[in-house]
């Protein structure tokens, strides 16, 4: 019990006030009751055996004395598991790390914390509360003092960790400049991890009245994630790195998420306590570009995030097009090919130019185009100097276009030149493998690829410089240029097969994914030195993207690589015109490390347990006993009766659906296969039933694969129908009609999938059906929602669901059989009744075991007729298929 | 006015609901041991006795007579017109009963009362209310019982009226509780007993009221009169079941002294058993009334 402690513990000398307690519960009765007697004149001067007073029954006084002493013991504060952090009185002073790994660590340091100032509320203690991550927007971390211990109960529950790294020197700075005036108790909720200034702050507490610091435990220090490093083919490895002494083998998820937070890969790993352990991820190429962020699953804070920025991204391709939108005629438009190059690897628009320029994206692609508006063509060069890159391609309509080039890299000669036509001499010219100087460089070409019309660039001197491939003859195929920051990149030639071949190859789809992958990159683009990266979106401590505020300043873009995480400048999305870069905590953290012990100092570690006040719970018990006590009060007193029986009553209203449980017969029927028939009330009918249905099944088990466990007869009034796939039902006059709930039966087993085989036995159904039992029949369903039905047709599933059959002789062999013209939906086309009049149990049941070994040929083709009703009851139109077995084949020669 | 109409109205809608009650109750009765003694009342065979000369010639027994050489006549049961008075108990204390499920003393009453009319009338009675002229034993009388029954005219807790003179010599039939002091009960039997040819005294009890079935402390009322405060009912019970049987013994006295018939009824027991042990008594009665 040493674990139990009374906050107020002379309450407890209430118990002794019990055994008065006791005394006063036993002398006082229960209250009379009032009763109602005629002969009450009867009672008058009657003398009782005892003089005593009614006893109240001992259990009753047990229970009550209960109660009372939860109250004491409950209004004592009786605390499980107390803290005891707070060694000392007087005032104290709360260091709560809130740094970048404290996200890690947050529900320890805020829950210790809390316990301290409950404990420190109990000593009436002041409390000074103070951070080591500056807050946002500014150099120095929060502090609060003194206030009292609910009020820095409210604080602490406000705090929040920051998204950057604690500064512990600035913490110093603070509280030296403003020294307490007596000596302040410090207790120092750390996130474990060394950081530079530690030791420093560790002294100085240390010096202005003692230090405690509490760590957690080696199994929860905080990790960060690596920046990715791109491996060989097309694979990245992240890497998770952690203090030494990590536990090794702690299993860490990292998860690759989109643009909207879903997972596009996922890879487990165990921690390795040496050094960062790498996860590498193999993602297909075409999904990586839409991964943005890789995060450690379960890791709050920004230590478990790693933003992608534009470098990892997929690029965004623009195609300027014809203003309608149409789909592009394959194999004959530009835009055909370039689609289908493009398309796996980037996301790639089409459009208008205006309508282009406004979704800012990373490349413009312009195939073959003569002529632009000229506020268009201001528009995209605007573009292009502010960091775009423009792909145009060569083309019937540039080359009309009289030489008035524009955004060309280089100036163009007006007219085509055209290699391979009847009034040239010149051969179509293949192209030269790609220089080492030039970025296309390792991209292979296949030799049939042969260039036949080209748009020729004007020689000018610095034309050598800016091409990037060349034909066999040396003229220019790919030219690129600079302008500004962006890049402008032609193709001399068409971006469809009429005017080469270089769209139909794979080499095409390289070179273009070569020159998009260039985007963004412009030589002179981080020289700029105006230019200052805006905030896009950043991170709050636990991680979470939010839109900047006022304290988030802008950074620089050419000291963006070298800035780290601060509270002006918080992890998260960066840019401007259309470039996004992403500022991580893990690029600039150094290794994380465990601080070295300080001298003369006692580290703790969170603890696993929190205190517990009982106070609560032994009240609630102390009320619940209350309430029994009264509920046996009401019992006593007779006033519980009604109540009693209402209870019984309910209880009764409980067990009646147990009743409804499933009937052992039902349960068999419903695990296997079973034939059944109607009942007629005829018994030598109903045997023939039963005999011929069992010789059908005796011949199913022998020629199918439908075994049926036994035959049934079924009673339409009380039996369940709806475990029989099939039903059938000779038609005698014997039988009488039928109830509204055997209706009710039929109609639900009909409307759920079953089907009935009705059989008149009378061979006349094709004259209209006038006969007895054809008009019994008519009597007996009448009532029931039956489907049209038709004379069978020549082609219906019937005939041919196992058997090809072209009749179906029963006994009889002259009746017609009539089915549903028309399924209802969800039936698989099966009809739900089948109405026919050829007596099939006589056939089968004289037939019987015989058939097997050969009976009349009338009689195996009526049990060829009962395979075919069992095997369409089961299977639906599985074989209709066939009927359309001529149509698909005639289709498929086409 | 209005509150007559509604009375009546009540009892009118209360009424063949008790006569179906009754109805059946006489109904079961004769199925049971007596059903044959019914038959042929009025006709019974009683002696044969040598021809006097007073006699009437018609009266001779021609049969028997020649049997022997005397002449016998054959002399049939006396039969007298017998009328059947019933009263009521309508104290408050009628209108009891210990549980939901009991009926009322009250209605116990009136169910036996007019049960027992209705065996008489079956018999070829006459029936009627005492303190009243009417009798009879048409459906009508019986009708004019059960209204009477159903409204009585004053709440008596013992029968203050005597019979009309043309009613003198009937049977007596007293229903009630019978909870008033022994001395008052004795002065009302003996008045009445000198106008009777017999009474049957049926008192009707509630189970409660015999064996006083309650726990713990308790305040008993009756309707205002008297109030005592029971600290252990239990403690008390013995003593209680005491005093009322002693009061039992002491009505089943005063009846045997002046020749009256006693039946307890509880309201817990079926009619059947009442009714059957009124008919063996009434029966007793008549067989002694005619020698």
């Amino acid at each position: 019990m040493s674990n139990l402690i009374f906050l107020n513990p002379w309450i407890l000398a209430g118990l002794l006030s019990l055994p008065v307690l006791y005394w006063l519960l036993r002398v006082t009765p229960p209250s009379p009751r009032l009763i109602i007697l005629p002969t009450t004149r009867f009672l008058a001067g009657l003398i009782p055996d005892k003089q005593t007073p009614s006893h109240t029954p001992w259990w009753i006084l047990l229970l009550r004395l209960l109660i009372a002493a939860l109250v004491i013991i409950a209004l004592a504060g009786p605390l499980y598991n107390p803290s005891s952090q707070l060694t000392q009185s007087g005032p104290l002073r709360l260091i709560i790390d809130n740094g970048w790994a404290s996200a890690q660590t947050w529900d320890d340091e805020t829950g210790t914390a809390l316990e301290i100032l409950a404990e420190a509320a109990r000593g009436d203690s002041e409390v000074y509360i103070l951070t080591t991550a500056p807050a946002p927007g500014e150099k120095q971390p929060f502090a609060q003092g003194p206030v009292s211990a609910s009020q820095a109960t409210a604080i602490v529950k406000g705090l929040k960790p920051q998204p950057w790294p604690a500064e512990y020197s600035a913490t110093v700075e603070m509280i030296e400049k403003t020294p307490p005036d007596k000596k302040l108790f410090s207790i120092w909720m750390s996130h474990g991890i060394e950081e530079p200034g530690r030791n420093g702050l560790a002294k100085t507490l240390l010096a202005q009245g003692g230090l405690n610091i509490i760590s957690p435990p080696a199994e929860r220090l905080p990790v960060i994630v690596r920046p990715p490093e791109k491996t060989e083919q097309g694979k990245f490895q992240m890497a998770v790195a952690g203090p030494a002494r990590i536990p090794a083998a702690r299993p860490i998820t990292l998860q690759a998420l989109g643009e909207n937070g879903q997972i596009i890969d996922q890879k487990t790993t165990n921690i390795k306590s040496s050094d960062a352990s790498i996860v590498t991820f193999d993602t297909p190429e075409t999904l990586r570009g839409e991964i943005s962020q890789i995060r450690i699953n379960g890791v709050n804070g920004v230590g478990g995030i790693y933003i992608l920025d534009e470098r990892f991204k997929k690029r965004s391709v623009a195609l300027i097009g014809p203003s309608e939108d149409t789909d592009p005629k394959p194999f004959v438009e530009a835009r055909y090919y370039i689609d289908r190059a493009v398309e796996p690897f980037t996301t790639l628009t089409e459009g208008t130019a205006e309508e282009i320029l406004k979704s800012e994206p990373s490349v413009i692609i312009l195939p073959d185009v003569g002529s632009l508006p000229p506020e268009t063509l201001n528009a995209l060069e605007k573009w292009v100097k502010d960091g775009g890159l423009l792909l145009r391609f060569a083309g019937p309509n540039m080359a009309q276009s009289d030489g008035k080039n524009f955004l060309t890299p280089s100036p163009l000669r007006g007219g085509g030149r055209s290699l391979d036509g009847s009034l040239t001499w010149e051969k179509p010219q293949k192209i030269m493998p790609f220089p080492p100087t030039s970025p296309l460089y390792g991209i292979e070409l296949h030799e049939d690829i042969v260039v036949r019309q080209q748009v020729l660039a004007e020689p000018t001197p610095d034309l050598e410089e800016k091409t990037w491939a060349k034909l066999e003859d040396g003229t220019p195929l790919i030219t690129a240029a600079l302008l500004e920051r962006g890049t402008l990149v032609m193709i001399h030639t068409g971006a469809d097969a009429s005017w080469s071949d270089l769209p139909l190859s794979g080499s095409f789809v390289e070179i273009l994914k070569r020159i998009v992958s260039m985007s963004g990159q412009a030589q002179n683009f981080q020289q700029q030195t105006n230019g200052a990266m805006e905030p896009l979106q950043v991170f709050d401590g636990f991680g979470q993207l939010k839109t900047p505020d006022s304290t988030v300043q802008s950074i620089p873009a050419p000291e963006f690589s070298a800035t780290t995480a601060s509270s002006i400048h918080p992890p998260g999305l960066y840019g401007r015109g259309g470039i996004q870069m992403a500022l991580n905590l893990g690029d600039h953290v150094k290794k994380l490390s465990t601080p070295e012990p300080i001298a003369g100092l006692t580290e703790k570690i969170y603890g696993q347990n929190y205190e517990v006040d009982l106070l609560p719970y032994i009240l609630y018990a102390a009320l619940a006993l209350l309430l029994f006590d009264w509920l046996i009060l009401l019992l006593l007193a007779g006033t519980m009766r009604p109540l009693l029986r209402f209870a019984g009553l309910s209880i009764l209203l409980f067990a009646l659906p147990a009743q409804a449980a499933p009937s052992e017969q039902d349960l068999k029927y419903a695990d296997g296969l079973y034939l059944a028939y109607m009942k007629t009330g005829d018994p030598a009918l109903d045997a023939l039933s039963q005999q011929g249905l069992e010789n059908l099944a005796g011949i199913l088990k022998h020629r199918t694969s439908v075994e049926p466990d036994g035959v049934v007869p079924l009673d339409p009034e009380t039996g369940t129908l709806i475990f029989f796939p099939f039903i059938y039902w000779p038609i005698s006059r014997a039988q009488s009609t039928m109830s509204e709930t055997a209706l009710a039966n039929i109609q639900h087993y009909l409307d759920h999938g079953g089907t009935i085989l009705f059989d008149t036995r009378d061979e006349n159904a094709a004259e209209g059906m006038n006969t007895p039992n054809a008009a019994h029949l008519r009597d007996l369903i009448s009532r029931l929602t039956i489907p049209s039905l038709a004379p069978i047709p020549k082609d219906h599933v019937l005939l041919r669901s196992f058997y090809l059959l072209k009749a179906f002789p029963g006994r009889l062999t002259d009746g017609t059989l009539w089915v549903e013209t028309q399924s209802v939906g969800g039936r698989d086309n099966v009809s739900s009744v089948i109405i026919g009049s050829n007596d099939w149990v006589g056939a089968w049941a004289e037939g019987g075991s015989g058939i097997v070994s050969g009976g009349t040929r009338q009689q195996e083709m009526a049990l060829r007729f009962g395979v075919n009703v069992t095997m369409y009851a089961l299977t639906g139109n599985y074989k209709a298929d066939q009927v359309h077995v001529k149509n698909i084949l005639e289709r498929l020669g086409q | 006015m209005p509150v007559l109409r509604r009375k009546a109205e009540e009892a009118a809608s209360a009424l063949p609901a008790l006569m179906l009650k009754a109805e059946r109750a006489a109904q079961n009765l004769f199925h049971g041991e007596h059903a044959q003694r019914r038959a042929g009342a009025g006709e019974k065979f009683w002696q044969f006795r040598e021809y006097a000369p007073q006699d009437r010639p018609q009266d001779i027994d021609w049969r028997q007579s020649g049997k022997t050489d005397r002449v016998f006549i054959r002399q049939k049961e006396r039969q007298l017109p017998q009328t059947a008075l019933f009263w009521n108990c309508t104290a408050d204390s009628m209108d009891f009963s210990s549980s939901p499920k009991l009926s009322k003393k009250q209605e116990a009453a009136n169910v036996i009362s007019l049960a027992i009319s209705i065996l008489l009338t079956h018999s070829s009675e006459r029936v009627g209310m005492l303190g009243t002229s009417q009798t009879g034993r048409s459906e009508a009388s019986l009708e004019n019982i059960a209204n009477l029954l159903i409204n009585p005219e004053a709440k008596e807790a013992l029968p203050t009226h005597a019979p009309a003179r043309a009613q003198k010599n009937s049977e007596l039939i007293l229903v009630g509780d019978f909870l008033s002091p022994p001395a008052e009960i004795n002065a009302a039997f003996q008045n009445l007993s000198v106008f009777s040819g017999g009474a049957l005294v049926i008192q009707v009890l509630d189970p409660a009221e015999i064996e006083l079935p309650y726990d713990g402390r308790a305040i008993f009322e009756d309707n205002g009169l008297n109030r005592e405060i029971v600290q252990n009912v239990p403690s008390i019970r013995d003593a209680y079941k005491q005093r009322i049987e002693n009061h039992r013994q002491e009505i089943q006295a005063i009846c045997k002294s002046i020749g009256w018939s006693y039946i307890m009824h509880r309201t817990d027991e079926p009619y059947e058993k009442t009714l059957l042990q009124v008919w063996t008594i009434l029966s007793a009665l008549r067989q002694r009334g005619s020698v």
